[in-house]
């Protein structure tokens, strides 16, 4: 390899020197063979683990495939069962997107709002910057074991979270052994102690907002309020957007309701059962290789979709230049 | 009291009560961390009491000797170790020379080939990870440490690749004129001129994915079907929550707990200026 490029090192200057060139495109071939020997495993790397596992992917999402014994040809049958014939997917449906509607605005919301609290001048405020990050650090699997830990519901061994709800009075809580939408909001509730991620871009974004804005509003005479209603909130638009979009794509893929809900993660009643996880267990638990393909495909089209009508309402954002 | 004065009070006053929330806040999201380090002190009737104390009754630190040597976290941590620094090394070095032959290289087909790496980012993982379970297990690599490494040896993943394809186009073309006309190949130019001039994007991509790597349950619960199967720590811990038995000695667990959090912890905070930096750009730029 190493000669190879050398070689080609000297074809360059050659090249300039001498009177008569070789065909232009000739040049340019011999000019992209230390490129193409740089890109190489990159290439390969995306043929192997990315290409040919979509193409294959889409390619058992017709078949009905358990890696063992069945492999039979079931055309647009696993996608007629998504739509109509799998009785956990009205389920999955409105899981899922009962947790986008809540965990989203409720992360943006929160991360942002505490943001704004830590972008003061005060001594020590980058040490709380780095505390309020601090929790993100723990591996999810651990916060999995701790939370189920701090929510736990059993009357006997109650959690800390109901321990606390007994000692004043109140009723306990299932959290995410519920089976109801309460599962659901125990998971928002948990995502409460990871702002601290979202915070460290939103203070990148208000470092990047122009000084002589605010002094010239001050000018002006507007006030603390007015400021972040006619500054900060519409220079950070560009930013809450692309937030907006990686936590739908992220949401609808979310399948971390392994690491702490009951039933490996489909909670009680199928109460914590969202799409990501769903793919999941039809893949690696039941070897529905086929019928998970598809359920996989059908999330590509719905992160198309969703992006796609996110990026057609983007009127409100705000791009400077 | 002169306005002077009153001026004073009101912003001491202010001061404190920004102090309170802000120590408030940090306690309570420090709060489950604390739980952790907590229960991993404890003895262990006092972790199998049934009223969940919050405090330890002292300081066990036997238990985290316990956990890797009697516990079963042992060997697990060992597997961490080798696969996280395999990536720790391989992530930079795959960014770094798909980054140069993106910036820095001309060749036919560069837009072409940029582009569809681009397009992976887009994609939801789960699509590919059904086939290649397929695949690794028709070349017999499941239950082995491979799938955890293999593929980011190749390719880097679209994001750190552009991320440094970035850092390197603010590198200016004369760094490597003299190297060029003292006869360094691409190869020498790209590792040893360029390469220490992107060293805070390279600790970036290098410490995240360590930290990616250690904290990964999901691709090893995919790909691992035997109990035989090298279990890294973060499986570890994860195999051991979905098993319905309750453990006799929930203290290695968290003493187990414990160092799988405190790695990334000490990390980020030994290389936060990088980690910050980085996840703001990739934020800012993506």
């Amino acid at each position: 390899m190493v000669t190879e490029t050398a070689k080609t090192g000297c074809g360059e200057t050659a090249a300039v020197t001498l009177p008569r060139r070789p065909s232009n495109l000739k040049k340019r071939i011999k000019g992209s063979i230390t490129g193409w020997l740089f890109i190489l495993p990159t290439v390969f790397g995306i043929c192997v683990f990315t290409l040919y596992p979509i193409i294959q992917s889409l390619y058992y999402s017709f078949f009905d495939y358990n890696m063992t014994s069945r492999f039979d040809f079931v055309g647009f049958g696993n996608y007629i069962r998504i739509f109509s014939g799998d009785s956990d997917m009205p389920k999955v449906v409105t899981n899922t997107l009962l947790f986008a509607l809540l965990n989203i605005p409720v992360t943006l919301c929160g991360s942002y709002l505490l943001a704004l609290f830590l972008n003061v001048n005060l001594k020590g405020i980058k040490v709380f910057r780095v505390l309020y990050y601090l929790p993100c650090t723990m591996p999810a699997i651990v916060s999995g074991i701790v939370w189920s830990y701090i929510m736990r519901y059993n009357v006997e061994t109650p959690g800390l979270f109901n321990q606390m709800f007994s000692a004043m009075g109140l009723p306990m809580s299932r959290f995410f052994y519920a089976d109801n939408f309460t599962a659901v909001a125990s998971i928002v509730l948990m995502n409460l102690w990871s702002l601290g991620g979202g915070t460290i871009i939103w203070l990148a974004q208000f470092k990047n907002i122009p000084k002589q804005l605010y002094e010239a509003a001050e000018i002006d005479g507007a006030g603390t309020v007015h400021r972040f209603f006619a500054i900060t909130l519409p220079m950070s638009t560009p930013m809450v957007f692309y937030n907006l979009i990686t936590n739908f794509i992220v949401t609808l893929q979310f399948n971390g309701t392994l690491t702490f809900a009951p039933n490996t993660g489909a909670g009680n009643n199928n109460a914590t059962l969202m799409f990501g996880l769903k793919i999941y267990l039809e893949a690696f638990r039941r070897t529905n290789m086929g019928y998970a393909c598809a359920l996989a495909w059908v999330l590509v089209v719905a992160v198309g979709l969703v992006t796609a009508l996110l990026f057609k309402t983007n009127k409100w954002v705000q791009y400077d230049n | 009291m002169t306005i002077n004065e009153k001026n004073r009070v009101r912003a001491t006053v202010a001061k404190a009560v920004m102090y309170f929330f802000l120590v408030l806040i940090a306690v309570i999201l420090l709060y489950p961390y604390g739980f952790m380090l907590n229960r991993g002190l404890m003895t262990n009737e006092w972790i199998l009491d049934s009223y969940m104390h919050y405090w330890t009754d002292g300081f066990r630190f036997m238990n985290y000797v316990e956990a890797f040597r009697d516990g079963g976290y042992g060997m697990p941590l060992v597997y961490s170790i080798i696969v996280c620094a395999i990536v720790f090394v391989s992530t930079p070095l795959a960014s770094m020379l798909a980054a140069y032959a993106f910036s820095k290289l001309e060749w036919i087909g560069k837009n072409l080939i940029f582009s569809l790496m681009m397009l992976t980012a887009l994609l939801p993982g789960i699509v590919t990870q059904i086939p290649l379970y397929v695949l690794y297990n028709d070349l017999g690599m499941t239950n082995t440490l491979l799938p955890l490494f293999l593929p980011g040896i190749f390719f880097a993943g679209a994001m750190n690749v552009f991320l440094t394809r970035q850092f390197l186009m603010s590198v200016p073309r004369e760094m490597e004129e003299s190297a060029k006309l003292d006869g360094a190949n691409a190869l020498m130019r790209c590792f040893i001129i360029c390469m220490p001039l992107c060293a805070p994007i390279l600790i970036y991509l290098g410490v995240s994915a360590f930290i990616a790597s250690w904290g990964d349950y999901l691709t090893p619960s995919m790909y691992n079907n035997s109990t035989d199967a090298p279990y890294t720590l973060a499986y570890a811990l994860y195999d051991m929550t979905s098993r319905e038995t309750n453990s006799a000695h929930p203290e290695w667990i968290f003493a187990a707990a414990t160092i799988t959090s405190l790695v990334p912890t000490i990390l980020f905070t030994v290389f936060q200026k990088y980690l910050i930096e980085g996840v703001q750009t990739a934020g800012l730029k993506g």
